[in-house]
């Protein structure tokens, strides 16, 4: 016998996770992505080739290097992916079949935002890997190095001296806080991004406007600055406009306290995460708002 | 209950310096449960509008429709319908059974229930053998064909069909109207647009004309192209002198002779009978046609 209709329809993770897992396969199988992420990895492992400088300074900058690769990277992935994922489905049609089915839009949008997610996820992680070996490598040749100049009779520094600031220098639990943020913010990235494929009606102007918020998210400290300051009317409203809808970039950027050693407390990187993560999600209930009344 | 009802269904759509388009103007309709109804209408007349309202992927401007009683506006609603849209596009880099088995997640399903369903379709829409494929190297009616699978996967008792023989060779335009008659013999109804109006002749129980936007004409197809004051015989073996006694037969009862001569086949038939006879006693050659016997033929 016939089953009959459900009068509602609850939220299902299972439906989401399956557009998700899609979407993931869909962003894998471009070629921006593989173009994007070799040339990612290659940058990072790239920089041990530009750093000769003291030992020091190497370790230095290859994390400065390797946190702002990942973080571009990270950055562009998500906007460039995620500008493409509405439009791709309306050019292709795909999204007929799938909304026909009983399958709720806010089910289908944040099944879209979880495959960008886990990917960058996934990308964000390929990068630190490459990172973190890059920096063991590093680390190894130095304590080689090292082990070899101390060894010299008449050396000031003991080997064991120099091993620990090498290792205090790589083996810095505040790098794991930083990349924590890259991700973060590259969640945000997203969010906007979906957020502007929700209304925009072509990928290139869905791009240049993340790249424009991603900017402007970056002088967003100084613009909150400016729109206190003594400037034109109209220049404090506009930067009053960007304080107010443009979420603090900078905020996410741990990267020069890690390369100067400074302390990161956990409390200032969990409370920043819960800033990105509570700006991801107004984002995305703004985007779920328009395309739940979108005409497909 | 009707599957589909619509009630003053309207559609409005905004052109170019905000200009008001008329999609869909007070369209009242009912599908019941069971048929296969047909909508017809040339280019822009509002067929595929109709779907999407039905289908809740637009909003109407004015009105309402229910499907199986259920406002279109819930996404409930959607549990009871399969939908095949017109040219389908499914994801290129699924195979035939990936594909299948993605709509049966949304639906709900999972294990070895999915499975076997999966199973059940490819067989039931002659794919089994190209399930591993992927769909980029699919021909068009192998595309429709997966559409429908697709559409079944749920066993909707709803099937809204967009053009199901669109851009399909007549073979598969002919083994995608068998299956039509398969699954209303298995009790589903089916909404069916199309252009191909001997083929809406054949299955469809009843149709509807649309022009724009409005139901200019509606019926059962039987009695929409029955001409009730004419009636013909078509003889096989008759010689001449019977055929002069049929004649004064006629007109001494009255009657009057239209016209007679040699009933011609369609070319439908003299195509699938070039076909088959070249087929036979050979393996067929690409894997793009169907391993399994051609069609038979509608009289």
């Amino acid at each position: 016998m016939d089953t009959p209709t459900p009068r509602r329809l609850g939220f299902s993770f299972g439906r989401l996770w399956t557009i998700g897992r899609n979407t993931m396969t869909e962003v894998i199988r471009q070629k921006f992505f593989y173009i994007l992420l070799v040339f990612g990895l290659v940058v990072i492992a790239s920089s041990h080739f530009f750093a000769q400088f003291s030992s020091a300074e190497q370790i230095k900058f290859i994390k400065d290097f390797s946190l702002a690769a990942i973080t571009i990277f990270g950055a562009l992935i998500a906007m460039v992916g995620t500008a493409e994922l509405l439009p791709l489905e309306l050019d292709n049609r795909t999204i007929y079949p799938i909304l026909a089915k009983p399958v709720h839009r806010a089910e289908f949008l944040l099944g879209k935002f979880a495959g960008m997610a886990m990917l960058l996820l996934f990308t964000i992680l390929l990068m630190s890997l490459i990172f973190a070996g890059l920096l063991f490598y590093t680390e190894r040749q130095l304590l080689a190095g090292a082990a070899a100049a101390a060894s010299v009779p008449g050396a000031e520094v003991s080997p064991g001296e120099i091993a620990a600031q090498i290792l205090q220098q790589t083996r810095d639990f505040a790098l794991l806080k930083a990349i924590f943020l890259i991700g973060i913010k590259a969640l945000i990235v997203c969010a906007i991004s979906l957020l502007i494929s929700t209304f925009a009606t072509s990928v290139i102007f869905n791009v240049i406007s993340s790249v424009i918020i991603y900017l402007c998210g970056h002088l967003e400290a100084g613009a909150r600055q400016a729109s206190l300051g003594d400037q034109s009317p109209v220049v404090r409203a506009l930067m009053r406009v960007i304080a107010f809808f443009v979420p603090d970039l900078n905020a996410f950027n741990l990267a020069d306290a890690v390369v100067l050693g400074q302390h990161i407390p956990l409390r200032l990187v969990l409370n920043t995460a819960g800033y990105g993560i509570f700006y991801a999600a107004i984002a995305l209930a703004v985007a779920l708002v328009i395309f739940q009344e979108k005409e497909i | 209950m009707h599957a589909i009802e619509t009630r003053s269904l309207t559609k409005h759509f905004r052109s170019t310096w905000r200009r008001r388009v008329v999609g869909l103007d007070h369209l009242n309709f009912a599908v019941r449960e069971n048929e296969v109804y047909g909508l017809l209408g040339p280019n822009g007349s509002g067929k595929s509008t109709t779907l999407k309202l039905i289908l809740g992927l637009y909003r109407p401007s004015e009105g309402e429709a229910e499907i199986f009683g259920m406002g279109v506006e819930r996404t409930a609603s959607r549990t009871r319908v399969g939908y095949l849209p017109e040219n389908p596009y499914f994801y290129r880099y699924l195979t035939g059974e990936e594909t299948v088995r993605f709509f049966g997640r949304l639906c709900g399903m999972r294990g070895r229930r999915l499975e076997e369903k999966v199973a059940e379709l490819l067989a039931l829409v002659g794919l089994e053998a190209h399930r591993h494929r992927r769909l980029a190297g699919y021909s068009k009616g192998m595309l429709q064909r997966i559409g429908l699978a697709q559409a079944l996967v749920h066993d909707p008792r709803l099937l809204l069909l967009d053009e199901p023989t669109a851009g399909v060779d007549p073979i598969g335009s002919i083994e995608i109207r068998d299956l039509i008659l398969k699954l209303r013999g298995m009790g589903k109804t089916l909404l069916l647009c199309s252009h191909l109006l001997d083929q809406v002749q054949d299955v469809c129980d009843r149709i509807g004309i649309l022009h724009y936007g409005k139901m200019i004409l509606e019926g059962d197809v039987k009695d929409l192209l029955a001409r009730r004051e004419q009636f013909q015989f078509i003889c096989e073996d008759l010689t001449d002198p019977a055929r002069t006694k049929v004649r004064e037969a006629i007109r001494a009862s009255g009657g009057r002779i239209v016209s007679e001569g040699n009933p011609a086949t369609t070319l439908e038939q003299l195509f699938l009978q070039s076909v088959r006879s070249a087929d036979r006693g050979k393996a067929v050659a690409s894997g793009a046609t169907r391993p399994v016997d051609l069609p038979t033929a509608q009289p």
